[in-house]
């Protein structure tokens, strides 16, 4: 055990011990912990193995970008182990080995990594083809991160939006001035950051003495006691997007915050030294070994070295001292520094030309070096160590300022891109900036909070030089000197890409694969532009960066779809039809009776027979209902649909029929007048919200003096249809429906309440669609009921509808038609009032009227008692010619019937044409003249 | 759930109001209080009252419609809560900004849950409409997500 005494803001609740297992095997640790620091605390230091060659891998940053140490639990996968917080009971286990973690057969890959450079893939394979299957598949098993469990029940993880002044991203020095300056100032504010605790590098920097700690402390009760600020933590802003809307990716979801101002203060992440075995567990970022001293109380190792290249890598130094590890020596690439601090001998201009060991680290090999990657081996100097720590440089993360269009800059003296123009409200603060110092960073944090809020401040800092070495990498004959740890790249790997022509930034990421891992290259491209820029003998700042795309980091795919919402859209009768049993479907967003009862075959035949005998009552309130009112209202509706309807008699219903711009159907329904300025429009079900969307957008279009009243919620109707249907309903109105003849429809009263009746023939010859207040409409429909059961009325649902309108020879728009369908295919030019000066896809239709039919709709019955499903394909010379839109068994005919597009040819009434089945054999129809069922009702 | 309202739109409908003795919001998207009534201004014309005045206002319709106005019969279900449950849960489902500080007396017409709903609110929480044919959907949202 490598557990520290209590350290002063540790995350630790020491009270409280959570049991878990890793690999099989039992370890305790204390609530606050991660999954890492646990493991580490235990004594272990193989977490994980790398994505190509299996190579054992510890700790690198321990900053949510350890790729290499990924765990699942059967459930979840790809957790990070790094920044997982233990929990009690988890059952943990190293993702993508074979035989665990400690004995993974397929690090038998690393014997072969000589026959498996960089793009081996592009250039093997492809000869013998049949062998591409077998290479494939064991591809795939070899490369998988994690095994989907796809029994796992679905998390529903909540979606939020939020809204603010000011946001945040990043919660330490700058990002925590940031939030306080910007609160001060009235704003309200969002402060998010990844970790579980405010602080940044406030909670691990320390450099040995508690002065940063004290400051944290200090600026987190402010915090606290700043109502107008709202703290994320354990949330990372996985992207920008236009409007600077900024989505927080935490444990409990994902908050997509809408934010006037936006402050990237989100730091820099410290870039690992590139020598021979800097992969090996043990080796680790300096900011990494800080973490696990001050966050989670754990030693890192016993003895270190620690590689340095700027100032603050001696306070890793102090850091590691405070912790009890012994400091063997400080390995300082730089030529000049001091030959020892804190007693540690220093070895200026020296790099590490290796580190050795098995499955950890257990010493290194220092050597003198010229500072451009070559080191005097024959100088060197092994020293025993069980840790090796890197401080050397730092990359910005600056992923979020790109996606906003920050045009960046390479800043020479600091070594590190810095914005250089940043897009309207969206800024930068800290170490993103390339500002370093601690003053300074809380001095930046305060200026851009100001700039945001429009203020006036003192010019941009500049950043702090020296920060980062412009070339700390080692060459190494053996190799496995690693530039990207995701992807096992090692440098010669970038020479070879080069060496192929793939020597532009984007083209050698594609080739080489850096920065496609899961860590998207926080750890590897800044190595990797400046190694092609060494190749290219060109400044970094002309080789550029590879696009910063969203998300930052990846985004478990249950956040995404957050809780998922499913509206339902009930009628007022839905209750009376559950009372009887219905069986309901979804039309659209509704809920409908698709047949009452429990036996589909049995009920659709028993409702389809009343109707056609005695009288049917189907609840058609999903219809869309609107009023159109006003002086201008004919003329409106004559442009909108393609009929006549500023003559239209008061007191009459005209057939609906609307177009788009290229003449195709959208919808049909049916226009009642009621009168000179007042007229009744429906529409279809499915279709109701668009046609109104598209009657508000024209009429605001075209200024006519009209109104629209949209009636579809709060109007129900009903459809009372057969040949009794006229006598049960004289009964409960005084219309005389003798008089309303065909196509009539009047404003009246029905069994007492306000209704209006239209006489629609769409399932019956003889039938009145009722619509009246949503409030009334189950007191008409009760009446209705009631009255009929002497004449055998029965309830009917859509089942028996489709089948009742496809005996009257009626198709339905988007069910018989598609997204191509003219009238002219299905024979609606009767509907088509061309002496009119315009109506909405009028110039198309007669472009479409002058060129031959392709297919035309028609009615058809089979020779054969056969079913075959919709939408089989309708044959004419061995080629697709149409297809069944519509096809049921006719109870009422005791024959097959259906709809179907044939060619132009073939249309007449007695044409014969061939359907091909479902199982690919051939039957013949035979067209017939529609309605099928004329005069039976 | 279902609510008593009341709508009303056109050239006439702010004058045929204040005839029956309501007075209407200067602002299109704004509401006012009116005798534990609230009276929504929806649009540049169009009006909807909730509360006891809306049946008063139906009469008053039957009686003496106005000329240059059109009767808008609602049928909407209503939802109340309060603003702690109201920060909880609208932003769960709603993409605006509803918070009762930055809202004041604006109308939002808006989409929540996936249909359409007007929300307004003041110190006492907020008011909620749709549909009422969304209402059962609506209402089993609301209470999955702890209202």
């Amino acid at each position: 055990m490598s557990r520290l005494p209590v350290q002063s803001g540790e995350w630790l609740d020491r009270r409280r011990q959570v049991t878990f297992t890793f690999e099989g095997r039992p370890y305790t640790a204390f609530e606050g912990d991660s999954v890492t620091s646990a493991l580490w605390a235990a004594g272990e230091r193989i977490l994980g193995r790398s994505f190509k060659y299996h190579r054992p891998r510890g700790v690198l940053s321990l900053a949510n970008h350890d790729i290499n140490v990924m765990v699942e639990d059967g459930v979840q996968i790809n957790m990070r182990a790094d920044v997982l917080p233990v929990a009690e009971g988890m059952t943990l286990k190293a993702v993508n080995t074979w035989g665990g973690v400690k004995s993974d057969r397929y690090a038998l890959l690393g014997w072969l990594a000589p026959l498996l450079p960089a793009g081996f893939y592009y250039k093997a394979f492809h000869t013998p083809r049949a062998l591409f299957p077998m290479w494939e598949g064991l591809i795939r098993r070899l490369a998988g991160l994690g095994v989907l469990n796809p029994k796992a029940a679905r998390e529903v993880m909540p979606k939020t939006q939020l809204h603010c002044d000011v946001l945040v991203v990043g919660a330490g020095p700058a990002g925590l001035s940031a939030a306080l300056t910007a609160a001060r100032e009235g704003a309200h504010v969002i402060l998010a950051d990844e970790n579980a605790r405010l602080g940044g590098t406030l909670s691990y920097d320390h450099g040995g003495s508690d002065d940063a700690r004290a400051l944290l402390d200090k600026l987190q009760a402010e915090v606290a006691g700043t109502p107008n600020i709202e703290v994320h933590l354990a949330s990372y802003a996985a992207g920008w997007y236009a409007d600077n809307l900024v989505p927080l990716v935490g444990p409990q979801g994902m908050c997509k915050v809408r934010a006037g101002k936006v402050i990237v203060a989100g730091g820099a992440y410290e870039q690992p030294a590139v020598f021979r075995g800097n992969d090996l567990p043990g080796v680790m970022l300096g900011s990494a070994v800080q973490r696990l001293i001050r966050r989670y109380a754990v030693q890192p190792c016993r003895r270190a070295v620690v590689l340095v290249a700027h100032e603050a890598g001696y306070r890793v130094v102090k850091d590691l001292q405070a912790g009890g590890v012994v400091v063997a020596a400080i390995v300082d690439l730089r030529t000049e520094a001091a030959s020892s601090f804190g007693g540690v001998p220093v070895h200026a201009g020296h790099c590490i030309a290796e580190a050795v060991g098995k499955n950890s680290v257990e010493g290194v090999q220092i050597c003198p070096w010229d500072g451009q990657g070559n080191a005097d081996q024959a100088r060197g100097t092994f020293i025993a160590c069980d840790g090796v720590t890197m401080s050397v440089g730092y990359a910005p993360a600056a992923a979020l300022l790109y996606q906003a269009g920050t045009r960046m800059r390479f800043d020479a003296a600091a070594q590190q891109f810095v914005p250089e123009t940043l897009p309207p409200n969206v800024f930068a603060a800290g170490r993103v900036n390339g500002v370093y110092g601690l003053q300074e960073c809380l001095a930046d944090g305060a200026h851009a909070a100001l700039r945001a809020l429009g203020k006036a401040v003192a010019d941009a800092l500049i950043p702090t030089a020296g920060m980062s070495h412009p070339w700390p990498m080692v060459e190494h004959q053996k190799g496995k000197n690693f530039v990207d740890f995701d992807e096992d790249l090692q440098l010669k790997d970038f020479a070879a890409a080069v060496q192929e022509s793939f020597d532009n930034i984007e083209l050698m990421k594609r080739f080489t694969t850096v920065g496609m891992g899961p860590s998207q290259g926080k750890h590897s491209n800044m190595n990797a532009i400046r190694v092609l820029a060494r190749l290219r003998g060109e400044e970094v700042q002309k080789v550029g960066t590879t696009t910063a795309r969203p998300f930052f980091h990846p985004v478990p795919l249950g956040h995404l779809a957050g809780r998922t919402f499913h509206p339902e859209r009930r009628t007022p009768l839905h209750g009376w039809h559950e009372a009887q049993g219905a069986t309901f479907t979804t039309v659209g967003v509704w809920q409908r009776p698709a047949y009452y009862g429990t036996d589909k075959a049995a009920a659709v035949a028993a409702e389809a027979h009343a109707v056609r005998t005695a009288a049917g009552l189907i609840d058609v309130g999903t219809l869309g209902k609107f009023e159109v009112r006003g002086p201008q209202a004919g003329v409106f509706l004559e442009r909108f649909y393609t009929g006549h309807f500023v003559r239209q008699k008061v007191g009459s219903t005209r057939y609906a029929l609307l177009l788009d711009e290229s003449g195709v159907i959208v919808d049909d329904g049916v226009v009642a007048r009621f009168a000179e300025d007042y007229y009744y429009v429906t529409a279809s079900t499915s279709n109701a919200a668009a046609v109104y969307r598209e009657m508000t957008r024209r009429l605001q279009m075209w200024a006519l003096d009209a109104t629209i009243v949209n009636l579809t919620g709060s109007f129900g109707a009903l459809n009372i249809a057969g040949p009794m249907s006229a006598d049960i309903l004289r009964g409960l109105t005084p219309v005389d429906l003798a008089a309303l003849g065909n196509g009539g429809a009047i404003e009246t009263r029905v069994a007492g309440m306000a209704a209006r009746v239209v006489n629609v023939r769409f399932v019956a010859e003889l039938a009145y669609e009722i619509h009246a207040h949503a409030a009334d409409i189950a007191t008409l429909w009760q009446a209705l009921f009631d009255a009929g059961q002497a004449q055998g009325l029965r309830p009917f649902g859509t089942d028996t509808q489709r089948l009742l309108r496809l005996e009257m020879g009626h198709f339905i728009v988007g069910h018989d038609t598609d997204g191509l369908t003219t009238p002219l295919d299905v024979g609606l030019n009767w509907a088509l009032a061309d002496d009119k000066d315009f109506y909405i896809g009028q110039r198309s239709l007669q472009i479409q009227a002058r060129k031959p039919l392709a297919k035309q709709l028609v009615g058809f019955t089979l020779d054969a008692d056969q079913l075959p499903d919709e939408c089989c394909l309708v044959i004419r010379d061995g080629r697709i010619a149409g297809r069944v839109t519509s096809i049921a068994r006719s109870p009422t005919l005791n024959k097959v019937i259906g709809l179907a597009y044939v060619a132009p040819q073939d249309a007449a009434p007695g044409s014969r044409f061939i359907i091909r089945r479902q199982d690919g054999a051939e039957i013949v129809a035979t067209v017939v003249a529609t309605p099928f069922v004329e005069g039976r009702s | 759930m279902i609510a008593n309202t009341f709508g009303i739109k056109g050239k006439g409908a702010a004058t045929w109001l204040a005839a029956q003795g309501l007075g209407t919001p200067e602002q299109p998207n704004t509401w006012t209080a009116h005798d534990g009534s609230q009276v929504l201004r929806l649009g540049r014309g169009e009006y909807l009252v909730d509360g006891e005045a809306a049946m008063t206002l139906r009469a008053a319709w039957q009686n003496q419609p106005a000329s240059d106005a059109y009767l808008v019969p609602r049928y909407d279900a209503g939802f109340a809560f309060d603003l702690v449950s109201g920060r909880k849960v609208l932003p769960e489902i709603c993409a605006l900004d509803t918070r009762p500080e930055v809202m004041g007396n604006s109308v939002l017409m808006t989409s929540a849950a996936g249909i359409s709903v007007t929300l307004v609110c003041d110190e006492n929480g907020y008011r909620l409409w749709c549909d009422a044919t969304y209402g059962d959907y609506l209402q089993q949202v609301l209470q999955k997500l702890g209202i």
